[in-house]
């Protein structure tokens, strides 16, 4: 007992000094920062947060119209199709974006195979990266919200004389909506959030968003830290408003009840053309990314040389560095999530429920207090996931300004920021884990005579391994492929392999440019295609 | 500090020379480098103790954190080209003279012919056709902005708001901005007229060129680089004081003819020293109409930003 409550308290004491290290402390630095309230008002500030917030609007909206239908499809479809389908829908998830955006320039440049829709650095670029990207993102939420619909519901509604769009509007609408809204306003954050995609396509202003002006002002152009802040607030306000948004259709959702019943067996499509085509469908959401393998310029000559290209000395003593910086990066970023992740499961599973059984007004009002409470620890736990990672390096900055400092580079510096902002992702798959836990199969089994470690060994452990495992495997993914936290923090020692790329397409050495782009896709999708499938059907 | 750069070539001569060590701190573009002074000032705890590659427009606004040499000059200064302005505190070690640069298959295929002045630009024709570099974090950049307002007989906003539809992107240096255009990504970006000579070097014909510097009728505007000391970055002291010595030492190294003779094919600028000899590919490099002093007061720099870029999010 006293060592659960030794863990308990350490885990406590974690989560309260990394909630208010790492996010309350920077975030109130930013806005004491505030010395020049006008700047809030300035002109052209306010002029690229109406643009941030409508690219992010537009990219949304465009990206919820495909995926909603698509999505509906292949959760429909035959549970082998439904799975490879799913899987490949997450692959996108371990794409970096400085590699996306690297694709995009290659299919849109002048000698890409789209190059007649003169899109390439403009608004349209941007917003059609977007919407390939988040796609996948919307269109598996409610994939995964559609498989749960008992098929009994829809036969039901058949035999009653529905047709398709009575069925939909009654019986599948209300099963995905929850999840479809949640992932369409994610999409909105997360497009307001980008960075390398709009820096590698926007081509500069007029198309220019309040996360790269933020970079500007901080690291490229002369250092002003005044109009950073500002575009850091005004960041805050276009990101955690649709957050809170995100958090409501989630809790909506899980109150609903709609994934609460599994269903099992095939569904309605057996058809096999149906479901090659859902899989072709997601696959090629997918494909645009493929065009950094092909190493082809106007003035190098063309082939799949990116393994040859790697393989060549002089690229191997640049490369095997940063790999190694990458490498070390995802791991301490992993292992930090991972147990900030595990203490904040704990420090959660400890509050109180309110779901006493005892009558009374005041037990009612108690039990409503702690179900509050519970509801407002688990909203910050997600907070960190809509505030972009800029916004929080530059409160970051202002802190801990005497020790940490973008222009001497820092190790601790990226890694709290990456784990602060996976954080979330890891505590999302294993708190339904911890959650749905059954206790009394753990009580039956120390009935039966096991200690408490043999009953976790055997009831819990195969329970939490998968999602444990698919989650430090997420993490590694994104962390590899992660750029705005290592943008601003890195130093020509800590050069990993996104910085690598973008370093390399300023030299001209598009080819080796590629050529890592190559390895660092193979690399995060890599992992993404083994370990989604550990991560059950948990959210991410 | 680049590879193929001045640095690596000359850091050792200088070792060697004073027996001791140089280390390099790379700090991008002239806004980068403005950024590290005036952060570096703000910690009190400088990073470096010179600092090289400052133009004109750039020192002017990192004065504030630059040491005057007060009654000390640099061994070799009065050997500099004499249109090289002398400004205390500030070393020229190169010049150059900024110009778009045409890829002449790429303009064949576009069917564009090279502008002769610089109102050209504005035409249809050339809507996306430009690589320029953003001045705001760009040397090269902010230079085009200066020069455009100086030249174009047109109101800035005016010409700004319509120039700002012409250019593919605004990069946010030169070396992307280049990179894009050896891509073939554009006919045209905004470069140096010496970067004609690299091309030739580097197997581009002397008769028949790919890549040509276009010369404007209103002249092209002129850039010289230069380093500077950096101010309260010695220690006190006698340690302070020998550090202070070498850091003179070297801005004298600089200008000296076994760095000056390097700078033609390193940095591709003409070098400062007037008595250097140029490889044969920069005798070939077009020399200006007339030649643009820009204007480099901090202010006045400021001014055109803040107007180019309300002209640039369509404030005007």
């Amino acid at each position: 007992v006293n060592l659960n409550r030794l863990l308990l308290g350490i885990a406590m004491v974690w989560i309260a000094a990394f909630w208010i290290g790492c996010v309350a402390i920077p975030i109130s630095s930013l806005l004491a920062r505030v010395d020049r309230w006008d700047l809030l008002l300035d002109p052209i500030i306010l002029h690229i947060a109406s643009l941030t917030a409508m690219q992010a609007l537009m990219s949304a909206v465009i990206s919820a119209a495909i995926a909603l239908p698509l999505g509906i499809w292949i959760g429909s479809g035959d549970i082998r199709s439904r799975r490879w389908a799913q899987t490949m829908l997450a692959l996108p998830f371990g794409v970096p974006t400085v590699v996306a955006g690297l694709a995009w320039v290659v299919l849109l440049g002048r000698h890409g195979i789209f190059a007649s829709l003169d899109w390439a650095y403009s608004f349209k670029a941007v917003v059609l990266a977007h919407v390939v990207f988040n796609v996948p993102w919307i269109a598996l939420w409610v994939a995964q919200s559609r498989t749960f619909l008992p098929q009994s519901r829809l036969e039901a509604a058949r035999t009653l004389g529905a047709a398709w769009a009575a069925r939909f509007r009654y019986v599948i609408w209300p099963q995905v909506k929850w999840a479809f809204f949640s992932a369409a306003c994610q999409t909105f954050v997360f497009c307001a959030m980008s960075f390398a995609l709009i820096l590698v396509l926007g081509g500069g202003p007029p198309v220019q968003t309040l996360e790269v002006s933020l970079y500007s002002h901080i690291r490229f152009g002369s250092l002003d830290v005044s109009s950073a802040v500002a575009c850091a607030i005004w960041e805050l306000v276009v990101t955690l408003l649709p957050w809170c948004l995100v958090v409501y259709f989630q809790s909506k959702e899980e109150s609903s009840g709609s994934r609460s019943v599994r269903e099992r067996g095939a569904a309605v499509s057996g058809a096999a053309w149906m479901s090659w085509l859902s899989l072709t469908a997601s696959f090629l959401l997918f494909l645009p990314y493929l065009s950094v393998f092909h190493v082809s310029l106007p003035d190098s000559g063309s082939g799949v040389g990116w393994v040859r290209t790697l393989a060549e000395d002089s690229i191997r003593k640049e490369v095997v560095p940063a790999l190694q910086v990458s490498l070390k990066l995802a791991l301490a970023t992993a292992l930090g999530v991972i147990l900030t992740a595990i203490f904040a499961v704990m420090t959660l599973e400890s509050l109180p429920t309110g779901r006493s059984g005892s009558s009374g007004h005041s037990s009612f009002r108690s039990s409503r207090g702690q179900r509050a409470l519970r509801s407002v620890a688990l909203f910050l736990m997600g907070v960190p996931s809509g505030i972009s990672a800029l916004v929080l390096g530059l409160g970051l900055w202002l802190a801990y300004g005497r020790w940490i400092d973008p222009f001497s580079g820092s190790f601790f510096a990226i890694i709290a920021l990456q784990v602060t902002i996976f954080f979330p992702t890891a505590f999302r798959i294993l708190w339904p884990v911890a959650r749905d836990r059954e206790k009394r199969l753990i009580e039956a089994a120390m009935m039966l005579g096991a200690s408490r470690t043999q009953a976790f060994w055997t009831v819990e452990w195969p329970r939490w391994r998968p999602p444990l495992l698919g989650a430090l495997a997420m993490v590694i993914g994104a962390s590899l492929g992660e750029v705005s936290a290592v943008s601003l923090f890195y130093s020509e020692n800590l050069v990993p392999l996104p910085l690598l790329i973008s370093r390399w397409s300023t030299q001209y050495r598009f080819a080796d440019a590629q050529s890592v782009a190559a390895l660092l896709l193979v690399l995060c999708s890599g992992i993404i295609f083994f370990a989604f499938p550990a991560t059950g059907k948990q959210k991410v | 500090v680049a590879k193929g750069g001045l640095g690596p070539e000359i850091f050792p001569l200088f070792e060697k020379k004073c027996q001791c060590e140089v280390k390099a701190l790379p700090s991008g573009d002239g806004g980068q480098l403005l950024t590290r002074l005036q952060l570096d000032a703000e910690r009190g705890k400088p990073g470096a103790q010179i600092v090289l590659g400052l133009d004109e427009p750039t020192f002017d606004r990192a004065k504030p954190w630059i040491e005057e040499w007060k009654d000390w000059l640099p061994k070799g200064i009065r050997g500099l080209h004499p249109d090289l302005k002398r400004t205390p505190g500030f070393l020229p070690f190169d010049y150059g003279f900024f110009a778009f640069m045409a890829d002449h298959q790429a303009l064949k295929e576009a069917k564009l012919t090279p502008p002769s002045k610089l109102t050209d630009l504005l035409s249809p024709q050339w809507k996306r056709n430009l690589i320029l570099e953003d001045p705001r974090t760009s040397t090269p950049g902010l230079a085009f902005v200066l020069y455009a307002n100086q030249v174009s007989g047109m109101p800035a906003n005016e010409f700004w708001l319509k120039m700002r539809s012409q250019w593919l992107t605004l990069a946010q240096g030169w070396d992307s901005a280049y990179g894009l255009f050896l891509r073939k990504e554009a006919p045209m970006v905004w470069s140096y007229t010496t970067s004609q000579a690299y091309h030739e070097e580097h197997g581009d014909s002397s008769t028949q060129r790919r890549y040509e510097a276009v010369l404007f009728e209103e002249g092209q505007p002129m850039q010289v680089e230069g380093a500077a000391l950096v101010k309260n970055s010695f220690a006190p002291g006698d340690a302070g004081k020998k550090q202070h010595q070498l850091a003179r030492d070297f801005l004298d190294f600089l200008i000296s003819p076994e760095v000056q003779d390097l700078v033609a094919k390193h940095q591709w600028m003409y070098p400062a020293r007037q008595s250097t000899k140029l490889p044969p590919s920069f005798v070939h490099v077009p020399r200006p109409k007339k030649v643009v002093h820009l204007k480099v007061k901090a202010d006045e720099i400021q001014t055109a930003l803040s107007s180019w870029s309300k002209a640039v999010e369509g404030k005007f």
